[in-house]
This record gives structure tokens, sequence and C-alpha cells, in this order.
């Protein structure tokens, strides 16, 4: 038993290596994850970055003009918009982070025991069918109708929309594992439910799911400024690339910059993500392309 | 097959109750309720409290939802607090404009995708297809709203050839106003799709490409263009089919934030009105007619590959 | 490659065709007024909603009062042609004009008046405490009356003011609605409401059995002779103000009741279109008097310290035209109220004397001043961030609670223990009392002893001087040391209109009846 751990854990190292490997020489996952390391750094060092307080105002600087000691121009209560931008890097972040890391864990926990246990696995996927059958736009206004506006409810809210979508992927990747032979002679050792689940099938499926919490750490970015879009996610005064493009959409004849500037830099995080999950299935699930 | 069918759309039966269960929970969880948007802002707590125990507010939560699926069952949608007319007239007449929407936004991103997607397969590993695919991955990054603003301040901001926004029905404008008005929140809207469908394009045509009998075809000295137009794009024809039917169902839900920037009276609208001001019913319908259409597609989308793959139906 | 360029230059084709065709020209019928609202009203129920955008659709052109003012803020004869007063001010006699027929065909009669006007009475706050609960009775088909408990000489101004609306419907229509807004939108105006087709238009038609009240040509202010100039009237709801702007200069609209302080200069300078403006709102923060750290005085004071009023107005509306600075509760325009009492602690803009009094109220790092703020105005929205970064100026925790509109009501009403304030703004309105920031019972629960017993002098007075009096007084006092709330200034929201078009709205914002081409 020792030795085939240490064949395991020899072959794992190996296999890691191999992506390490792999991951270099994929184009796209270099650049994205640079993308995402570069918005990860905006968010961590906003303080030193920032030209300004986010937050200070000069209400008669009312929509100055880039240049004129704002870099990118002021907003509508004169307020320095490059700082604004970057602190709002911190809320997308933050919200794509949290969502990717709680629907992931969750949704794997749910798909895990759903594969092994027959009976809350009807349950358990009902619920998770009948929630994704809602579109996520919709469910995410609604949830966000209850909870209130702010950044742990937006979190909430996100996690609750994708949780049930990363619990059927993780179930039907674990099906798959479970079918194999090893798993049943594991069974039949007498092996515990816990183990069995989290340390034979559960590293198996880990990639494929790591894939999905990446395109769900990019689509929360898009849900969250779209919900601070319609007014109901993050609100101001904190800034979020979201309300400050609603802002923008009220004075966009006016004020060019305040739809231009933290539209680039959504679109960049967004793109940067996505980039970086294509590569990361590219590396980690090779066979899906 | 008529079993497959069938057993299909009994498994839709657990999926709608769930729906509408989530649905009944999350919007009477909500704070508020329809009396304090009827009376307006400056309206006192008593003229609020009567006006809720008249609408039937005060009546515990199963036996409104009990009366509400009851309702369904009879084929009665329910009532708006705020509009006039029956539940499936309202539905109706917003579902008009986002269906109007989707198609300009589906037929966009099918128009576009399509034919990108195939030249980027042809030319694979070409500059073409290099830049093809990088369009793509630029398309499947821009969120509704962003490529909104933009065609906003590019076309009516900048170059005043499209309305900004609004909505005008065909029988007073005619066809051509009508699409004027269309066009940019179709686009903005069809835009992530677009470039899914030519990634998916490209997919499973080059999957098709490689395949032995088209090895076999060229072989055969069939020329170019007939090779690809019969041979491959027929075959790729049920991928390509799918992806435009998944897009449809996606811009569906997906209306909420192109209607809010165009400020078309469409089924987003509706429902982000709804939950604000707490129309319950509207807000109940609307979700439940969406996820139906949504889980129908979905069926119509697996029979069809049931009819053409066996296999599937053994699942 | 030559694919794509095909492709591209196909769309651009299909784009420029599409362009070329442009709006579609000369369309305009003359019998149509097009009016770009600033957002849909909930129902048009305006007796019992409190809502202005509901009266700017129905005010005097669907239904109509017993009396209504003129431009000099006098009260005239609407659905009443003349009536009398007792004289100790408590029996109020209105005979009715005959033959007025509602949409309907039904004549209007006495029974009619009384069921709508006890509605009135019992759905609005401040008609209700005017008359003292009292209501309406018919004398006979043609007359009514109400006797009232206590005298009081405001009775037609409180029928004839804006507001939540003593208007006149049917019985049958009254009744079945209860408390309830009404189904049907029938009244006696020269507009009869048509169609509304839900997030699109509302379409209101002239309506052939109007009968004209006084002498032709006679309209000022809110009433006198009206007549359908338009067949057809439409009210749109354009959601955002580029839309409104671009939709006035192409004409698809004819009016548009508010103009974004941003866009005002658009029209400021052009010939074509003319600018109209009205006092219209008071924004204010209002403290939550009954728990929580605002229910100390001295708190209140602090936070009216500190607030510089000039960019909390400039800050929500964008331009100084916009708006005007000045201390008084009631407006400038109102006829007897207007004031500049303890105009020295109004817009002070003063960190230093703020903190004091903060100090002076034991004020804590930990403490937090909580602003109540709903997420769909986004005036009231700008000015509490504006208020939130000045009290962090001098050192104060200051936190949002942002909620929907809906949560919102909820939250203010029926949770006072998560806010200490929250912004709103108030019409134009006749007497003092009806203010409703003042009021024990509305949200911030100003439960002062002085300003109840000096408001309730002020109602139930017969001496117009002395009430004045008593107004300044207090109002000097609430500056001082009650400061129920902290007033920003009186907006001047401002509308345009193409200026092939005139009327009486030209000088009262709200009011569009009068509206008609210029030479006709």
């Amino acid at each position: 038993m020792t030795d085939l751990s240490s064949v395991r854990r020899e072959l794992r190292r190996e296999q890691r290596r191999l992506n390490i490997r792999r991951f270099f020489r994929n184009r796209q996952a270099v650049f994205g994850s640079l993308i995402v390391l570069l918005m990860l750094c905006v968010a961590v060092f906003a303080p030193l970055l920032a030209p300004a307080d986010p937050l200070a105002q000069t209400v008669s600087h009312r929509f100055a003009k880039p240049g004129e000691g704002y870099v990118l121009g002021a907003d509508k209560l004169g307020r320095d918009l490059l700082s604004r931008i970057i602190y709002g890097a911190r809320v997308s972040m933050t919200v794509g982070l949290s969502v990717g890391l709680c629907s992931m864990l969750l949704g794997m926990t749910a798909g895990l025991y759903a594969c092994y246990y027959k009976s809350l696995d009807n349950v358990l996927m009902r619920i998770c069918d009948g929630l994704s059958a809602i579109p996520s736009t919709l469910l995410a206004i609604a949830l966000m109708a209850v909870f209130g506006p702010g950044i742990p409810n937006v979190i909430l809210a996100l996690s609750i929309v994708y949780t049930p979508r990363m619990a059927r992927v993780s179930r039907s990747a674990a099906l798959v594992v479970k079918e194999q032979t090893y798993i049943e002679a594991l069974r039949s050792q007498g092996a515990s439910a816990t183990r069995i689940i989290w340390r034979h099938i559960a590293p198996n499926i880990f990639s494929a799911v790591v894939v999905q919490a990446s395109y769900y750490f990019a689509n929360s970015i898009i849900t969250e400024a779209g919900l601070s879009f319609l007014g109901v996610g993050v609100p101001a005064p904190q800034p979020s690339w979201g309300n400050i493009l609603a802002e923008g959409r009220e004075v966009i004849t006016k004020a060019w910059w305040m739809v231009v500037y933290p539209g680039l830099a959504t679109a960049l995080a967004v793109m940067g993500t996505n980039v970086f999950g294509d590569g990361l299935r590219d590396i980690l699930d090779p066979h899906t392309n | 097959m008529h079993k497959y069918i069938f057993r299909r759309l009994l498994s839709l039966i657990p999926v709608l109750f769930v729906v509408s269960l989530a649905i009944f929970m999350l919007i009477h969880l909500v704070p508020g309720d329809p009396a304090a948007a009827m009376l307006g802002e400056q309206a006192t707590q008593e003229q609020i409290d009567a006006l809720r125990e008249e609408l039937g507010f005060n009546e515990p939560l199963v036996m409104q939802y009990l009366h509400w699926v009851g309702g369904l069952f009879r084929g009665d949608w329910g009532k708006s607090y705020f509009m006039d007319g029956s539940m499936l007239e309202i539905l109706g007449s917003h579902m008009l404009p986002t269906l109007q929407q989707t198609l300009v936004a589906v037929g966009f991103a099918t128009l576009v995708g399509v034919p990108l997607g195939m030249t980027a397969a042809i030319r694979r590993g070409g500059v073409s297809d290099r830049l093809i695919s990088a369009f793509s991955t630029v398309g499947v990054s821009m969120p509704s709203f962003l490529m909104g603003l933009g065609l906003v301040l590019l076309f009516s901001v900048k170059l005043r050839w499209l309305p900004s926004s609004g909505y005008k029905e065909i029988a007073d404008v005619g066809w051509v106003q009508h699409f004027r008005y269309m066009l940019l929140p179709g686009i903005a809207l069809g835009f992530i799709e677009m470039g899914l469908i030519i990634r998916m394009t490209r997919s499973a045509m080059l999957e098709i490409l490689d395949a032995d009998y088209m090895r076999m075809a060229k072989a055969k000295g069939v020329s170019r263009t007939r090779m690809f137009l019969k041979h491959a794009m027929k075959n790729a024809l049920i991928g390509i089919l799918t992806v435009v039917g998944l897009s449809f169902i996606s811009c569906l839900g997906g209306a909420a934030v192109t209607e809010a920037i165009f400020n078309l009276p469409g089924i987003g609208k509706l429902t982000l009105n709804a939950v604000m001001r707490r129309d319950y019913e509207v807000v109940q319908a609307v979700v439940l007619m969406v996820s139906l259409l949504n889980v129908l597609c979905t069926l119509v989308l697996d029979i069809l590959y049931a009819l053409v793959d066996p296999r599937v139906r053994l699942n | 490659m030559r694919r794509i360029l095909s492709i591209a230059l196909v769309l651009t084709l299909c784009l420029t065709v599409l362009t070329a065709l442009g709006p579609a020209a000369g369309a305009e019928d003359a019998a149509v007024l097009n009016i770009a609202l600033d957002g849909q009203p909930e129902h048009l129920d305006v007796a019992i909603s409190t809502m202005d955008m509901a009266s700017e659709v129905v005010f005097g052109s669907v239904f109509e009062k017993l009396v209504a003012f003129n431009g000099d803020s006098q009260v005239i004869p609407e659905l009443a042609e003349s009536w009398e007063i007792s004289d100790s001010n408590r029996v109020y006699t209105y005979h009715l004009r005959h033959g007025i027929l509602f949409h309907n065909g039904d004549e209007m009669k006495a029974d009619d008046v009384v069921a709508s006007m006890n509605r009135w009475i019992d759905n609005a706050g401040n008609a209700n405490s005017l008359v003292g609960g009292a209501h309406f009775t018919k004398v006979d088909d043609y007359t009514v009356e109400i006797r009232m408990e206590t005298g009081t000489l405001y009775l037609n101004e409180m029928i004839a003011g804006l507001g939540q609306q003593g208007v006149v419907m049917p019985a049958s229509v009254v009744e079945a609605a209860g408390n309830e807004p009404v189904k049907e939108y029938i009244g006696t105006g020269p507009y009869a409401f048509d169609e509304w087709k839900a997030d699109r238009y509302i379409r209101l038609k002239a309506f052939d059995g109007y009968q004209p009240y006084g002498t032709e040509g006679d309209y000022s202010g809110w009433g006198g002779y009206k007549t359908a100039w338009y067949d057809e009237v439409n009210f749109y709801f354009p959601g955002d103000n580029t839309t409104v702007v671009s939709g006035i200069q192409t004409g698809e609209f004819d009016i548009a009741d508010r103009l974004n302080g941003d866009d005002y200069d658009t029209f400021v300078d052009d010939s074509d279109f003319t600018i109209f403006s009205d006092e219209a709102e008071l924004p204010m923060l209002i403290f939550n008097k009954a728990q929580g750290v605002a229910a100390n005085p001295l708190v209140r004071q602090a936070v009216q310290a500190v607030v510089n009023c000039e960019d909390l107005m400039y800050a929500s509306y964008g331009n100084p035209d916009l708006y005007k600075l000045y201390s008084s509760y009631m407006f400038e325009s109102s006829a007897n109220w207007y004031t500049d009492a303890g105009s020295e602690y109004y817009n002070r803009n003063d960190p230093e004397a703020a903190r004091a009094l903060f100090d002076e109220a034991g004020w804590t790092d930990s403490d937090v001043f909580r602003i109540l703020v709903r997420t769909d105005i986004s005036d009231f929205y700008a000015q509490a961030q504006v208020i939130q970064e000045e009290l962090r100026g001098i050192g104060v925790q200051c936190e949002l609670v942002a909620y929907d509109a809906s949560s919102y009501s909820d939250v203010r009403n029926n949770h006072p223990e998560s806010w200490d304030a929250f912004i709103t703004n108030f019409g134009p309105k006749v007497l003092p009392n009806m203010n409703l920031f003042l009021s024990s019972t509305w949200a911030g629960w100003c439960t002062d002893e002085r300003i109840a017993s000096d408001l309730s002098a002020i109602t139930s007075g017969t001496d117009l001087d002395e009430a004045r009096q008593t107004w300044e007084a207090l109002q000097a006092y609430m500056y001082e040391e009650a400061v129920p709330v902290v007033k920003f200034g009186t907006t001047q929201l401002s509308g345009v209109c193409r200026s092939d078009i005139t009327g009486a709205f030209i000088k009262e914002r709200l009011v569009w009846i009068d509206a008609h081409p210029v030479n006709g």
C-alpha cells in the first residue's frame, strides 16, 4: 500500500510538472493569467496606485474632462475617475474570486455527494435543475431584491446562482469516475464513503471543476457589473465598474469618459479571465476542446 | 422514441415545481409590498396597512402559494396589481419586443458567426483564422451592456445614425423604422452569442474536415466549394443549430440588461419593474414562463439529438 | 480574408441604407400632442396616491375638482359654480354646476361628489386632519355640504391644492374601488382616458361632451376655461435623458417635463425650443426624531451646520439655473407663507461649528450616522453621498443604507431603529401644516410640542396676519433649535417644449392642459 501511494504521489508530481510545462507553452493561458494577475495586483495595491482618494469630492469639478488634474476625468460629484476605476477592480476581483470559490466548494460538495448517494441525488439534482432553469440574470435580480444591495450580498446571490450549475458539472464528472473499477474495489474493501468521495473521486474531477470555476469567475464579474448597472448590485459611493457605468449612461452625451474607461476595464478583466479559463481548460482538460 | 419523449416531458414536472416554489418564496421574502408602491412615497403606514389588508397580503403564505398554483392548473396565470388585462396579455405584449430583439440578436450572431467560423476552419492556422479567433474571444468577453453602451456612443451620440433607445411598433412606423430601433439592442445582445457561434462553427467544421470521409472525398477529387458546402456544412449543421438554439435561450434570459439600456418594454424590463414594485404575480408568471421556454427549448434540442443519435436515448 | 471583407461590406451597406432612411419626416399630425414623462406612474388615481407623476397626466385634463387655483393662487370655481362658508368657518356649502357629464355619459350629481370627496378625506391625511374627520353630505342633487367641529379658513385651498387630490369620479367607480386605486379612470375633464399600454404610453382622447367653464381664453394657473386643443394626447416614458433630448430635437416629443441640468444648456439658447420652469420641490434631509442618534437635537443641529447646500444642489441638479438657495420651508411663490426666518442657520457650511456641536452631543468615534437611501432616485443618492463625505471630513462616521424603492418604504416606516435620516422632497403646499415632514405620524416623527401646537393654531386661526407671524417664529425656532429637517434648497425644475407650442404651463410646470399651438 505504501509503495502504491508513493507511486501515485510520484505520478501526481509528474503530472504537475507536465501541466506547468504545458502552461508555459500555451500562449492563451500565459496571456490570460498575466491579465488576471495584473487585475489582482491593481486590486490589492489600489491604495498605492490610485492618484487620489476615490471618495474625495470636489463638487465644483463635476464632470471635469480628462487631463485637468484628473487623468481620466471626474464623475458627477467631482471624484477622480481613475482612482474609482482602480478601486473598482477590488470589487470585481473580490466578487469574482469569492463567487468562483464558493460555487466551486459548494457545487463540488453537492455534486460529489449526489453522485454517491442515489436518494440524495434525486432531490439535489431536481433542485439544481429547477434553479438552473431560471435565467441567471433574472434569478440574480430577484435574489438581490431579497438581500438588498451590497458586496457580500452580491457574492451570496451569485453563489446561489452558480452553485447548482457547478453541482451538475461536478456530478456528471464524478459519475464517470465512480463507474471505474478501482472505486468499486475500494468500496468492497470497506473504505468509508467520506474517504472514497474526498480522497479518490474529488481529485479526479478537480480539473473539470477548476475550469468551470474560472468561467464563473468571468461570468460573475460580468453579472456584478450588470447588477450594479441596473442599480441592484454594489451601491455607491463604493466604486464598482457597474455603478460607474450606470452613472455614465445618464451623461453619455456629455461625459464619454464615464462610459469608455470603466467599460474598457470591465472588458479587459472579463477577456483576461475568459482567456485564462480557455488556457486552463486546454491544459487540464484537453479532451473537451 | 415516444417513450423517451414522454419520459423527458415527465421530468419537467419537478423542475417546474422547484421553479415555482423558489420564485414564490423569493419574491415573498423581499421586504415591502405593492401597497407602498401604489400609494407613493408620502403615504402613511396606516394607509399602506389598510390597502395591504384589502389586497389580501395578510393571508398565510402557504395559502397564497396554493391559490396561485391552483390558479395555474385552471389556466389562470394571476393578475398584475398595476397593469390592466390578463396575465397572458401582459406577458404577450411584453414578450413581443423581447422576441423581436432576440430575433435580431440571433440573426446577427448567426449571419456573422457562421461564415466567420467556417472561414476560420477552412483557413485553419492562417492569419484570418487567428484574427477571427481573437475576434471571437473579444466577442465572448463583451457583456451586453458594454456593447450596448459602446454602440450608443458610436452610432447614436457620435454619428447620430441610429436612435439611442426606445421602441416603435411595426404597426405604427413600418418595418424599416422598427428595425432601426431594434438594430443596436439586437447587436448588443447578440454579440456574445456571435463569439460562441464562431467558436462552435469553427470546431464543428474542423472535426468534420478531419473526418475520414472528407479525406476520401478530397482524394476522389470533389471540388473544394462543393465539398465544404455539401458535405462539411451539412454535417456540421446540427452542432451549429444547437448553439443557435442555446443562444436563443440565453438571449431571452439576458435581455433584462439591454432592455434597460435601450428602454425596450420587454420581458426583462417587465421583470425588473415587477420585482422593484413587488408585483408578485407578474414576477412569478414571467419567471415561470421564461423557465418553461428554457426547459422546452432544451428538450426540443435533446429530442433532435436523440433522433439523430439513438445512443442518447439509452442514457 | 476576402470573405470577411465582403461580409463587412454587406453589413456596412445595410447600415447605410437604414440610416439614410432616417426618421419618418412630416408624419406630424397637428392634432396630436406628445409628451415625454420622467417615469411611468403606478396608476392614475390621484385621490389616493401621493405621487406627482400621475398628477402630471390627469390634473385638470381627465379629472376635475370642486374648485381650482388661478394663476394668482386665488380659488376659482370649477365643478362647483358657487359656495358659501358659514360665519364660524364650520360649514361649507357647494352648489354644483348643472349638466356636467362624466366620460361615461352620466351626469355628475351630488352623490358622485359626496362619494369622491369622502374617499379623499379618508385617504389623504392632510385633508382628514384639516376637516377633523368630518364628511360631505348631500343636500340635494346639485348641492353638497360639509359640517366640521372646528372651523377652518383653508378648505377651498386644500381642495384646489396640488398633491393628493379631491377629484370627482362617478360614485359607482369610487365605491367599487374602496381603498384600492380605481379600476376605471372616468372624470369630467376635456380629455378622456383612452388607453394605457404598460411600459409604452398612456393615451388620452378629447371628450366631446365637455362643458367649459367661464369665458373663452380665460385660463391661468391651474384652472379656468379649458379647451381640448388636441384630438389625442400621448404620454411616453422614454426612461433616459439622451432619448428625451433627441426625441424633442427630432419632433418625436412636443413637451418634455423634466430637464436634466446637464441637458439644460442644449436648449437654453435655441429659439426652436422654449424652456419653462417653476418652483418644484424642496429636497431635504429628514431626521429620525423618534430614536437613534438623531433623536438628540444637538446632532441634528450639527448636521445642519456642516452641510454645504450649494454643493448639494449643484451635485444633483448640475446647473445653478435649476435651483434656488433660500431657507424658507414654504415656497417663494406661496402667497402668504414665504419667510427668511432662521436663514442664518441655513447653508452654513461650517465644519468647526458642526464638530463642536457633535462634541457637545457626546459623539464618539464608534457612533454612526446612518442615512437611508433609495437606489432608484439618483438625485437623492448623490445628495446622500455629498453629506456622507462632508461628515467624513469632520471625522463623523456616516453610512448609507441603500434599498430599492419598496424595501425602502418598508424599512422607513416599520424599522425606525435602522436609520437616522433619509432624503426626500416635497412639492408646494398651501399651508405650513400640510408639510408632511412636520407631521408626528409620518416617517421622521416630528413630535416637538411647540411645532404641533403652533401648527394647529395656524390651521384653526381666523386671522391670517397672526397666523403668518406664528409661522415665522416657528420657522426660526425650527432652524435654531428643533431642526426636524435640513432643507437643501428649492428646485426650479424645468421642462422644454417646441417653441410653436405655448400655454399656461410655461409658467406653471405641471399643467399641460392649456398647451396649444402658438397661433391657435
